[in-house]
């Protein structure tokens, strides 16, 4: 090539990597500060927490023989040498699975029309006011914050023991979940349609069913969906403070040290939960298509 | 009536555009049979789980008495213990979230189809953090109480258990979507894989993957708050204890705080997730003002910028580094709804490069084939760079050209709007 590359001169090369230097340097401290004040934050959290290293490495063996032991019978075989044996309560553990599931179905729909009535009044753009929007913002976000089993602990106090309080703990935590996603996914909406409806004459509700639920339902759908898989887990342990499911029953192996029981409860909740994974993402993908397919 | 005047042959339209006023046949009855079939299994979970009028209604009248019992809130005499407590749930909450973060960090470049070639080792990457994910933080608690004994370390190691399950997968997600180029350009220099790790993708995940992992010390501050539940430390041995002994003004007390740190750190940690904006002192920094001034010289006419360069600078000493020299460039355009791009034709361009004795380097492109206003910008852009010049070019030389535009651009919008039918006013005009 007969271009010759152009050189800086030396001056202005100076400059250059004189700026480079002081950006490098600048960006060195503030690396070095926050590595700093995380190691004294983790020094002050882990006194905090109680943190023995030692005692987790002394004991570090026993995570270790507890997983071995969860695997063997009563008798010292393998628990894989005798299914029949391992799963002996089949039936009952199936039963108290399909309450958990059904627990946490009851839970995600009511939870789900409940959000669904409330979501509106939490948006920018369909809120009645300002007013509206704080209370049913702050309705929603007190909602989800309490951790459904608070909300379990109480309610097995007051609706005694059972499957009930755990459905409505969950219902309650759903509403807050759905109700904050439902609003984000109605605040992204095109407000044309809804211009228009109102045009026309519809009320608030009128429009909001023929304007804004065809456009949003696949979107509601699929987190009502997510939120359904993630309660199934949380159903799962209802039962430790007493609100059904199969939680009950893994608790009292685990107190109790039916150590192959809990090996066998646990393998099927994590097949239920995978299971349940993987067919609402197969749902929910279909709806999302659905909704580009528009 | 009213609406049948306005529309005199309703029921004809109807009937003309049945598919249209009713949706097909077969959407109906999908819709109702999925209706249906979720109202039957609510009524199925209803009667199985014991659910009655009788139940209900006695227990909202118990929790009516325990709102009643609850107000107001006291700590009891144990202030002290709870605020220490709480001070255990964060404990727990931080250390588990950055255990979590720093074990699954590898497992995620594992698990991730650009950087582990090997199939057999993302699947149990995968399959490992999936069914870890399938066990709840509570389980975990009680499974690490019978190693480490009672108290906050088995929930640091729950909440770390359960996470790696989570963090992997996101990574993994997150090490999937980024742009390849950048690995590709470190492996083309010579880098090895790991060189490329290192420097082509650890950069542009970082970000994503320090506010996914504050998210999740957000809500695992909730978490840890439960896991005192089971015994393993923190605020929720003490909620659990008061709601169980009927205090109910405490248990009020008790998630007031929960509330209250929750709201600070979702607040803390939402501001450290904000991209921090670098410092306004490095060179790049002018760089947004350099391209607004190099978009005006562009557009800036011969004699806008002759005048006033013979004018201030009549005795510039200039070299070319790139004679003007014209040329053509594709245009590309974006449209439709998804802003597909498509070529939309080449444009005639023009373009210098010149240096002053001082050393900077003016830039100049043009659409068109004006050879002496290319020359002419890349120089106004040179002086444009000395400090001392900048003002005199800002006025003489840009503003000018802003104004221009700003006036054309008016004008062109009164001319606009002097035609614009207003589709309104003639639908409601004759009703």
């Amino acid at each position: 090539m007969a271009h010759a590359v152009p050189r800086l001169q030396d001056h202005q090369v100076e400059a250059l990597s004189a700026a480079y230097r002081s950006a490098q340097l600048a960006k060195r401290r503030t690396t070095l500060v926050g590595v700093l004040l995380l190691a004294v934050l983790i020094l002050l959290a882990g006194r905090v927490a109680e943190v023995d290293l030692a005692k987790l490495w002394g004991n570090a063996h026993q995570l270790t023989s507890y997983l071995g032991r969860i695997f063997y019978l009563e008798n010292g075989k393998l628990v894989f040498t005798d299914i029949a044996d391992w799963y002996w309560g089949l039936g009952r553990w199936l039963s108290r699975l399909w309450d958990t599931l059904l627990i946490a179905y009851l839970g995600t729909l009511l939870g789900a029309i409940g959000a669904f009535f409330l979501c509106f009044a939490a948006t920018v753009n369909l809120a009645v006011n300002p007013a509206q929007r704080f209370f049913a913002r702050r309705f929603l976000e007190f909602c989800r914050t309490v951790p459904e089993i608070v909300f379990a602990l109480i309610f097995v106090v007051a609706f005694g023991l059972g499957p009930v309080p755990g459905v409505i703990a969950i219902m309650i935590h759903t509403v807050g979940a759905l109700g904050k996603l439902f609003a984000e996914v109605v605040e992204n909406i095109d407000m044309k349609p809804v211009e228009g409806a109102i045009a026309a004459g519809a009320t608030r509700w009128q429009a909001i069913r023929y304007a804004v639920v065809p456009q949003v339902l696949p979107n509601f759908a699929s987190y009502a969906l997510l939120r359904f898989e993630i309660n199934v887990r949380g159903a799962s342990v209802m039962g430790f403070v007493g609100a059904g499911g199969i939680g009950q029953d893994l608790i009292e192996a685990i107190r109790k040290f039916y150590y192959s029981d809990v090996s066998a409860i646990l393998l099927l909740i994590i097949a239920t939960v995978m299971i349940i994974d993987v067919v609402t993402e197969r749902i929910r993908h279909r709806l999302i298509s659905l909704e580009h397919g528009r | 009536m009213k609406t049948s005047r306005m529309f005199p042959d309703q029921s004809d339209i109807r009937a003309r555009h049945a598919g249209l006023v009713s949706g097909s046949q077969r959407e109906r009855w999908l819709t109702l049979a999925v209706v249906l079939a979720l109202a039957g299994l609510a009524l199925m979970a209803v009667v199985r789980l014991e659910f009655s009028f009788a139940r209900l209604g006695s227990g909202l009248v118990q929790l009516g008495t325990f709102l009643g019992l609850m107000v107001p809130p006291t700590p009891g005499t144990q202030l002290w213990a709870l605020l220490k407590a709480l001070a255990e749930t964060v404990a727990i909450a931080f250390l588990g979230t950055l255990l979590a973060a720093l074990i699954a960090f590898p497992l995620g470049f594992l698990a991730a189809r650009n950087t582990m070639a090997n199939r057999v080792v993302r699947f149990l990457t995968r399959r490992f953090s999936d069914s870890i994910r399938g066990v709840d933080t509570l389980i975990w608690a009680l499974i690490w109480i019978n190693v480490v004994g009672l108290g906050p370390f088995a929930g640091v190691l729950a909440i770390m258990t359960s996470d790696i399950g989570s963090f992997s997968k996101l990574y993994s997600e997150a090490i999937e979507a980024i742009d390849r180029k950048a690995g590709e350009g470190v492996a083309s220099t010579g880098g090895s894989r790991l060189h490329a790790i290192r420097f082509g993708i650890v950069p542009q995940v970082m970000p994503v993957l320090i506010s996914q992992t504050l998210y999740y010390f957000e809500s695992n501050t909730r978490s840890a708050t439960i896991i005192g539940i089971v015994g393993a430390g923190g605020i929720g041995l003490y909620l659990a204890e008061t709601i169980r002994t009927y205090e109910w003004d405490q248990v009020a007390f008790i998630i007031l705080m929960i509330l209250v740190t929750v709201a600070v750190i979702d607040n803390v940690s939402s501001r450290l997730r904000m991209p921090m904006t670098p410092p306004n002192t490095s060179p790049i920094a002018s760089h947004h003002d350099r391209k607004a001034a190099l978009a005006l010289l562009a557009r800036a006419t011969l004699a806008e910028l002759a005048d006033p360069i013979s004018r201030h600078w009549p005795a510039l000493a200039v070299r070319e580094l790139r004679k003007p020299e014209i040329g053509l460039a594709m245009l590309r355009g974006r449209m439709g709804g998804d802003g597909a791009a498509f070529n939309l034709g080449e444009a005639t361009v023009t373009r210098a490069v010149v240096e002053l004795p001082a050393g900077q380097r003016g830039y100049g492109q043009r659409l068109g084939r004006d050879i002496g206003a290319a020359r002419l910008a890349a120089i106004a852009d040179a002086l444009w760079q000395d400090e001392a010049e900048r003002a005199l070019v800002e006025r003489d030389i840009l503003a000018p050209v802003r104004e221009r535009l700003a006036r054309e651009k008016a004008q062109a919008r009164a001319e606009t709007a002097a035609t614009r039918v207003d589709f309104f006013t003639l639908v409601r005009g004759d009703a």
